[in-house]
């Protein structure tokens, strides 16, 4: 245990003393501020719509004063610049007077001949010209709006900040592999490695004592993602026991790059490639529809995504939570089995 | 230039030797097997609506709209009661159910069934369309004044429905953005790492080739090696030469921008273990215009000012041509600028630094 903690002080001393300390304080923090920034304007779209708002061809302001309680509303001052936004990257309708025909124009940037009708301009329009001349009609329907029963007990927090959640700690996941490996290059370069070989300090010690760093930053990291994400009423123990299954990953894929680069070069290059699979299953779990998500069952960080998710959004039980982590285990454990030749020759 | 080719040469050497070319190539093969034969190609997405019509009007305008139309609109979005509906909303998160029946009132009701974060503005959105259609579509002519259909025309920039791209493909331009466009950043951290532990940087100061030659070797190796990458991925996947030149041209001017990132990183950091962190967080910022690629309604301005927004945009345009060839040119001459002054900006930082250093 003297040992363990012997070589924990070791790696935060070198960590510290490379500026990577302060580098790992700091760059997971902006991460998660990156992340908090964007949410608000995911969460706020509905629909956007270009409208021409200067000289004869401009809407009118309470048109777009009725727009703007459901889309984000963006102006130009004619008609050109208008339909340059509709071809544009993004998604978008655009709206203008014509004050020859005296109509408002709805333009989309594609359309079906037989669609002559519905546009989300079109509607607002017709809706805004009955209310303005004929404010006696009554309305054709009633519309009453609200959460099922069944769906009461689900977080009121938005998709987007508990998928955000989610691929935030796999992020971390994925850094604290990157800090063990390199970490263990980094002593292959030096020769620590060769000169912790006469210290009383085991192999085992040695890697364990290399991964009690990262753990932390990741036990760290996953509570302050959930203070800035507005997570914390989601269940803490599950989040931390996802932190601590996942380490698996962690240590996996740290040792993997640890074991197979001589350099940092290598580990860099590995380390990066390695990351494509952690791409693969944010792709894959956040596009694919629940049926085709077998196509990356295969990864375990799809799994880690997958738990965090149900956590997340506290719609999974404890059975759902219990076989999830298993598999994610054993993926972790059949890459380990797999591997664990180049892996034991990359270290010994 | 001989001078330049033998400094590729070594580069190339020392990078087949490092294993990080064959890892590259190696990688991309998996990644394009994967496309090809793993990953689906058409895939029907989950309802995000489900409707439970009591008064059947909107499924026989549906159909009807379907047939004159000549449109596949099977979306399985129409339930036949409220269990099923709220069945489907347990399993996809985020969506929501619409329940219409004739009113007592008025001449329909119409009940929204939300999960506990659907938005107001989402709410009042659904509430213009239903009393819109219902307005319009109520037997046998609607319940509008006939002058307001006048009120309003629509046109259209484009005719016709964009064609389904398949899934396989349709996720390619963010595959090729992280496994070839920012190659640089994490390659060129790493090379400058090694050299510098090495001593061949200041080796190079004082060779007639210098500091200039020594970047620009490295950028011709890392642009090589992913014009191996992408051809890897592109041809395959997208079946033929479709846009490829363009594409390149798109992908060439990213691996640039990453590359004088990566040496602005490596200039700065002594050791390459330490500019991980921050390669880290600037690959997730780059990623982020990747959610507006695939739910385009999605576009902050804000976005526009991630370099990776024009090469994510710029290959779509490129890999499914609709129209959209301006957007290639663009984005071209987006990062093209922006490559321009990063390539000077990179190379003076970093010689300044090496100066400094020795």
């Amino acid at each position: 245990m003297r040992q363990l903690i012997q070589m924990f002080k070791f790696d935060v001393k070198t960590v510290f003393k490379s500026f990577m300390g302060g580098y790992i304080a700091i760059v997971p923090l902006l991460i998660i501020v990156v992340l908090r920034f964007f949410l608000p304007d995911m969460d706020s779209t509905t629909s956007t719509i270009a409208v021409v708002t200067e000289g004869s061809h401009a809407v009118r302001q309470e048109v777009i004063d009725e727009l703007e309680s459901f889309a984000k509303v963006i102006k130009y001052e004619n008609i050109d610049d208008m339909e340059q936004k509709l071809r544009g990257t993004g998604s978008a309708e655009g709206l203008y007077w014509d004050p020859e025909k005296e109509q408002y124009v709805s333009v989309l940037e594609r359309n079906i001949k037989a669609n002559t009708i519905f546009s989300t301009g079109a509607r607002m329009v017709r809706q805004y010209y009955v209310k303005a001349n004929y404010p006696e009609r009554t309305k054709t329907n009633t519309f009453t709006y609200g959460v099922p029963e069944e769906l009461s007990d689900r977080s009121e927090v938005s998709p987007v900040a508990t998928m955000g959640g989610s691929i935030y700690i796999m992020f971390m996941v994925f850094i604290g592999s990157f800090i063990i490996g390199l970490g263990i290059v980094n002593d292959k370069e030096l020769g620590t490695n060769q000169a912790l070989k006469i210290t009383p300090l085991t192999k085992s010690e040695y890697f364990i004592g290399k991964s009690i760093f990262p753990f932390l930053i990741q036990l760290f990291y996953a509570i302050v993602a959930l203070l800035i994400l507005g997570l914390m009423h989601v269940n803490i123990l599950q989040v931390y026991i996802v932190v601590l299954t996942s380490f698996g990953i962690t240590l996996f894929i740290g040792l993997l790059i640890g074991a197979l680069a001589h350099n940092e070069n290598e580990a860099i290059g590995i380390g990066k490639l390695l990351g494509m699979l952690l791409m693969l299953s944010i792709l894959g779990g956040t596009l694919l529809p629940d049926k085709w998500q077998w196509v990356v069952y295969w990864t375990p960080f799809y799994w880690v995504f997958d738990i965090l998710e149900a956590v997340f959004t506290e719609t999974g039980t404890w059975i759902d939570f219990i076989w999830k982590n298993a598999v994610m285990l054993g993926t972790t454990s059949l890459y380990f089995f797999l591997l664990r030749k180049p892996i034991t020759k990359g270290l010994s | 230039m001989r001078r330049i080719f033998n400094l590729f040469k070594k580069d190339v050497l020392l990078g087949i030797k490092d294993i990080f070319i064959l890892l590259e190539l190696a990688f991309a093969v998996v990644i394009m097997f994967m496309l090809l034969f793993i990953f689906p190609k058409e895939i029907k997405q989950d309802a995000m609506v489900y409707i439970y019509d009591q008064t059947g009007l909107i499924q026989n305008i549906i159909d009807q709209f379907a047939e004159k139309a000549d449109i596949d609109m099977d979306m399985e979005l129409f339930v036949d009661n409220r269990e099923d509906m709220i069945a489907g909303m347990t399993k996809n998160k985020s969506a929501m159910g619409i329940i219409i029946s004739y009113g007592e009132e008025t001449l329909y009701e119409t009940e929204m069934l939300v999960q506990p974060y659907t938005t107001k503005a989402m709410m009042k959105y659904v509430e213009t369309e239903m009393e819109d259609m219902l307005s319009i579509l109520h037997p046998p002519f609607g319940t509008y004044p006939l002058e307001i259909y006048n009120s309003v025309r629509i046109t259209s920039l484009q005719e016709g429905l964009r064609d389904e791209i398949p899934f396989n493909k349709r996720v390619l331009p963010p595959i090729i953005m992280m496994m070839v466009g920012i190659i640089g950043m994490f390659a060129m951290v790493s090379l400058i790492g090694q050299e510098r532990s090495d001593a061949t940087i200041r080796a190079f100061r004082v060779t007639p080739a210098g500091l200039w030659g020594f970047i620009f070797s490295k950028h011709l190796m890392l642009m090589a090696v992913s014009i191996a990458t992408f051809s890897i991925l592109y041809i395959p996947v997208i079946g033929g030469f479709q846009g490829y030149l363009q594409a390149l041209l798109i992908i060439m001017l990213t691996v640039i921008f990453g590359s004088t990132i990566g040496i602005i990183l490596g200039s700065f950091f002594d050791n390459p273990m330490t500019s991980m962190g921050l390669v880290v967080l600037l690959m997730l910022v780059i990623s982020l215009p990747a959610i507006s690629l695939f739910a385009p309604v999605f576009s902050p301005l804000w976005l526009k000012f991630i370099p990776s927004y024009y090469t994510l945009f710029g290959l779509d345009a490129a890999m499914f041509p609709d129209n959209n060839a301006h957007i290639i040119w663009q984005s071209a001459a987006i990062l093209g600028a922006l490559d321009l002054v990063l390539v000077f900006l990179s190379a003076w930082i970093f010689s300044t630094r090496i100066r400094r250093e020795a």
